[in-house]
């Protein structure tokens, strides 16, 4: 028998091949990102191969070829029932189980072990309809394993349907079942013994037409879908009708019977490629027809859902939903009712019709109570058919009419009615259709829903931002901790916030002292009454000891102690609030607060929050105690820092300078240096020449020693300066230790010690030659025999010493008794010549090599002095100038009388060594001699111009110089002269005994 | 035994004293009156001994030392320094300068004469 080549057994297979390639496509498209669309896929994909595999069986010449391809059929079919199950699983988002898998596996494995070796199938036969195979029993085993892993798949389906609430996803649930039972059912029909297969081609067709709407439409609800199949089905005929005409004319012209199986492929592609836009024009056709409206209300509600997913406020998704129910459903007008502060219905949006805008339902009316009970919208003419109506009164039946309502859509929330949508009548005057009803019905539900939502929201976000102001306060209240500049302030700030804070019309922040008498108190609220509340306030918790603060009795007894207009004016239990101050079990006060400003009742709330700004206060109070100790002893400290003599530095375990006082960077010469921070041995190096020192007093470890250790520094820059630096440790606040340099100048005190040092070593010196003298005679005297001249020789010279050693003794006596200003003077008039001449006799014989020129004339004017004095002045002066011209040369003693005041000033000129700009200035102090090389050898106590100075003030007169170096020096003096006293100059005649 | 000893002071009190002191033990002595003229006589008379006082004009005691003993035809020359300086510091800088030994003013003129014979000069001519 020759194989079958007939359109009607060979395109069927093709076609369901073709159409289930191209679900594969589109469903891949549509979401290869998603796992249950790949297993979708991958289910239509083994679809597609079957309907392949099912065609070359059926273009097999004989029936060897057809049962190599069946063979091959077979598997494919089986494995399409396990691709089924996994995608039913995933899609119904139940996971796979271990056994679910392990089935799975085992019955793949088994179909394709069965399969290859060739035990499905038994024998093909060929029979007028076409190839018909013998099945094995095995493929009939496995195929009802196939059938209940179906029904697993489609029993997965229904409980996910079964389970959902959403009315879209039961919706989607419902087509795959349905789509899935067509294939099913096509494929049973073939298995049993029948003369056509035909099942396969309307199954196929069905079920892929389904899955198209599933895809393209998985919002509708299904018996959209049947209307949308149908559809599909007409169009299929009207594209089919031309197929066939086209073939038969192929047939019958050509006249042949036979056409290859591709011809009809090609006309088929040609005439779909022909007819594809009349196929789209029926489609919309279609649409058109049959879904326009239901399309319209669906977008409406897509719309609407998309919108109200952000919910801010309530206003604009009011207007919103009020405008797209208007034009979706077409009336004249809508609105939306909502519950008023009074619980009435008013409206809050509307649209169109503006008499609905003004409506206005009583609660509790028969109306609501029947509307809070009921799903669908209520029609106006119920309101007269209705028996449970019949309760409306006229009036309010009237007002809606007259508003002009027809139809009520209740919007319910737990059971409660939480809104009410007001609709006109329709412009066409048609009354509201089902499926329009059903719209409204679901937009009510999900307005409901939104509306509870924002209404959480809304509570939500209040009490959010009513928490937040309270945390802001809290928060600025406990910053306030930190200040300590006015401490009143702050408490204040505290009791006025927490009053605030809780709603309390009064409160009373009391601070209680060490002996529980209260110390201070603060009040707030009371200022709009005056003042007389405020003391009586204050007065009202005064006395309440601090073992009662925190303890209930503390209510009782403030009660009655407050003057009840303050205070206890309110007694009823939680009108007032009370929190104890308590620090370290310590009682710091009390923060008391009086009536709740909106006349309820304090709430826990409040109370915890009072009791935190009890724990604020505590804070705050201790704060400001510690403060004030902190101030008192900083200042203090920073005080005897700043204003003591001594500089303090102190050292970090590095060397680097921690602080150091005004004192400190007097006394190391750092004004303007920045030196904080810096290294004190470095920033002292080139101020010093004692490096070593420095080394030792800023290395840590020399601080840490128990004892303080003194030493000295001698600083060369910026000026020469010795300071005692006392060094101790200090431990910081990290336990490191820290070096703490007391510097004390030391610069004035050591100057005197060396001056006294140089003073004992001259004086001794002077003192030690002439008793060299005056003992080596008298040894000598004593212990030899010596001639009769050298004996007289020898006590000459004894008796000279001994006036040499008298003289240094009186010039030491003066000293003393200048400083301590007890020298007597005995003025006279004197001639000056006379004086001059008896120094320079004095002087002479001990001055070889100088000259002495005396420019002193006899008849100038008298001096007024005390004639000793002037002498000594003069032989000092002369000394020196003999002194300090070693070379020899003239000294010359001049005087003049002086125009003004008639003074006389007299001058000792010398051709010395002359003395240097920077030494003149302490010439005239005691024990202090000029060091230059060529003075060492040159004796003197440095006594000499210190007694000049004296004698010369004491008498009235001024000293002063000109010098040269190595040129010479000129000393002058002055001493009053006759004329001062005539003139009426000042005479200082000082003669204090 | 009789030595040459140089006295160099610029006090001519101790100086006369010391040249009658001297003299009547039978010592030959030559004076100096300052530092300058001490070198002077010293490199010139070559003596046994000098007494040197420290503070003079000019040289000091403790430099005319210094010179007279770096100098090989005067190091032999034993040095005696005659100060007024009591503190230690002098002493030193007076063996630091090469002095024999110091007497510190006033000092015994017989502990003098016993220093002398002491250091057991032996008198030499003078030099050529």
């Amino acid at each position: 028998m020759e194989a079958l080549n007939t359109p009607a057994y060979l395109i069927p297979p093709l076609a369901a091949a073709i159409l289930c390639g191209l679900l594969d496509v589109i469903a891949l498209r549509a979401g290869v990102r998603n796992p249950t669309y790949r297993i979708f896929s991958l289910f239509l994909l083994a679809l597609t191969l079957w309907a392949v595999l099912i065609y070359l069986m059926r273009v097999s010449p004989d029936t060897a070829h057809a049962m190599r391809w069946e063979r091959l059929v077979l598997p494919v079919t089986l494995m399409s029932t396990p691709a089924f199950f996994v995608f039913a699983k995933s899609y119904a988002r139940r996971p796979m189980g271990t056994l679910s898998t392990s089935i799975t596996l085992v019955y793949v494995a088994t179909a394709i072990g069965l399969a290859l070796s060739g035990r499905l199938l038994e024998s093909m036969t060929l029979e007028s309809y076409g190839y018909v195979p013998t099945l094995a029993p095995a493929f009939y085993v496995l195929a009802l394993g196939g059938y209940l892993l179906m029904a697993a798949g489609v029993y997965n389906l229904y409980r996910a349907y079964r389970d959902s609430d959403v009315y879209v996803e039961r919706n989607r649930l419902l087509y795959i079942m349905i789509a899935t039972s067509f294939p099913v059912l096509g494929t049973v029909l073939d298995l049993l013994p029948q003369p056509y297969p035909g099942a396969i081609f309307g199954s196929f067709l069905f079920g892929a037409v389904t899955t198209v709407a599933m895809l393209r439409y998985h919002l509708l609800d299904v018996r959209v879908v049947v209307k949308k199949g149908l559809s599909y089905l007409a169009i299929s005929a009207l594209i089919a009708v031309p197929y066939v005409v086209v073939i038969s004319i192929v047939s019958l012209g050509l006249n042949r019977d036979q056409i290859r199986p591709d011809v009809y492929i090609l006309i088929l592609v040609v005439l779909a490629l022909l007819l594809q836009p009349l196929w789209s024009r029926l489609q919309s056709a279609v649409d058109r027809t049959f879904f326009r409206q239901r399309q319209d209300l669906f977008h409406t509600l897509e719309e609407f859902t998309g919108r109200t997913r952000s919910i801010a406020e309530l206003e604009k998704p009011a207007s919103d939903l009020v405008d797209i129910i208007r034009t979706a459903v077409r009336a004249d007008g809508v609105a939306l009712l909502l519950p008023s502060d009074s619980g009435d219905f008013s409206s809050i949006a509307s649209s169109g019709r503006e008499s609905l805008a003004t409506l206005r339902l009583n609660r509790q009316t028969p109306l609501t109570v029947w509307m809070e009970k009921q799903h669908a919208p209520l029609e106006m003419r119920h309101l007269e058919l209705d028996a449970h109506l019949q309760a409306v009164s006229d009036k309010e039946k009237e007002s809606m009419r007259h508003a002009g309502a027809r139809l009520l859509v209740p919007l319910r929330m737990r059971e409660r009615l939480s809104g009410i949508l007001v609709l006109g009548p329709k412009v066409s005057e048609a009354p509201y259709s089902q499926d329009e009803m059903r719209l409204l019905s679901m937009v009510a539900s999900q307005t409901a829903v939104l509306l509870d939502d924002t209404r959480l929201y809304q509570s939500v976000t209040a009490q959010l931002e009513e928490g937040r102001n309270r945390l802001e306060a809290f928060q600025k209240s406990a910053d306030r901790l930190a200040l300590g500049e006015d401490a009143d302030r702050s408490v204040q700030e505290l009791i006025d916030t927490a009053r605030t804070l809780i709603g309390a019309r009064y409160g009373t922040l009391a601070v209680w002292g060490a002996k529980n008498e209260m110390r201070r108190s603060f009040v707030s609220g009371f200022a709009a009454q005056g003042h007389e509340p405020l003391g009586r306030a204050s007065e009202g918790v005064r006395g309440v000891s601090r073992e009662s603060a925190g303890s209930g009795t503390l209510a009782a007894s403030l009660d009655a102690l407050a003057p009840a207009a303050a205070l206890g004016a309110a007694r009823t239990p939680r009108t007032r609030l009370i929190a104890p101050i308590v620090r370290k079990g310590r009682s710091l006060g009390t923060i008391y607060l009086v009536e709740k400003e909106n006349a309820s009742e304090f709430t826990s709330d409040d109370e915890r929050i009072l009791n935190l700004f009890g724990v604020l206060a505590a804070v705050l109070l201790e704060n400001i105690n510690l403060y004030q100790e902190v101030v008192l002893e900083r200042g203090s400290l920073a005080a005897i820092q700043s204003s003591m003599a001594e500089g303090l530095v102190v050292l970090n375990a590095e060397g680097k300078i921690n602080y150091l006082n005004p004192a400190a960077i007097e006394l190391l010469g750092l004004t303007g240096v920045d030196s904080l921070g810096r290294d004190f041995a470095q920033l002292l190096g080139p101020r010093t020449a004692d490096t070593p020192l420095l080394k030792k007093l800023t290395d840590g470890r020399s601080g840490t020693s128990s004892g303080d250790a003194v030493t000295e520094l001698r600083l060369t820059l910026p000026v020469a300066r010795e300071l005692a630096v006392t060094t101790f440790p200090i431990p910081g606040v990290q336990n490191e230790m820290l070096t703490g340099l007391l510097l004390r100048d030391v610069s004035r005190e050591r100057e005197l010690e060396r001056r006294r040092d140089a003073f004992v070593a001259t004086a001794s010196h002077e003192l030690r030659t002439p008793m060299t003298t005056i003992m080596g005679y008298s040894e000598l005297f004593l212990t030899r025999k010596v001639p009769e001249a050298v004996q007289k020789e020898g006590l000459q010279r004894i008796y000279k010493e001994g006036q040499r050693l008298t003289a240094i003794v009186d010039d030491l006596l003066n000293v003393s008794r200048i400083q301590s200003g007890r020298l007597h003077l005995e003025v006279t008039r004197a001639v000056l010549r006379d004086i001059v001449d008896e120094a320079v006799a004095m002087i002479k014989p001990t001055a070889e090599g100088h000259t002495f020129v005396v420019n002193v004339d006899r008849g100038m004017p008298l001096v007024l002095a005390d004639r000793d004095k002037l002498t000594q002045v003069l032989i000092n002066l002369v000394t020196n100038a003999v002194k300090y011209s070693p070379a020899g040369g003239p000294v010359t003693i001049a005087a003049m009388s002086q125009a003004p005041d008639g003074r006389i000033v007299v001058s000792v000129t010398d051709t010395g060594i002359g003395i240097a700009p920077e030494d003149r200035e302490r010439l005239f102090t005691t024990f202090n001699r000029i060091r230059r090389p060529e003075t060492a050898t040159i004796r003197g106590s440095g006594l000499g111009l210190f007694i000049v100075k004296g004698l010369v003030e004491l008498m009235g007169g001024q000293v002063w110089l000109e010098s040269e170096m190595n040129h010479g020096s000129t000393f002058y003096f002055s001493v009053p002269g006759e004329a001062t006293v005539e003139r009426g100059g000042v005479l200082a005649v000082p003669g204090r005994s | 035994m009789p030595v040459t000893v140089l006295v160099a002071d610029d006090e001519e009190a101790i100086r006369s004293m010391l040249a009658i002191t001297l003299a009547e033990d039978n010592h030959k002595v030559l004076l100096a009156k300052d530092g300058e003229e001490a070198i002077t006589i010293a490199q010139r008379e070559s003596p046994d001994l000098i007494f040197l006082d420290v503070l003079m004009p000019g040289l000091s005691g403790y430099q005319v030392c210094k010179m007279l003993k770096q100098d090989p035809k005067t190091a032999h020359i034993k040095i005696i320094m005659l100060t007024a300086m009591a503190q230690e510091s002098d002493q030193k800088r007076a063996h630091e300068a090469g002095a024999d030994d110091y007497f510190v003013k006033p000092f015994s003129l017989m502990a003098l004469l016993d220093k002398i014979n002491q250091l057991n000069l032996q008198p030499r001519q003078a030099s050529s």
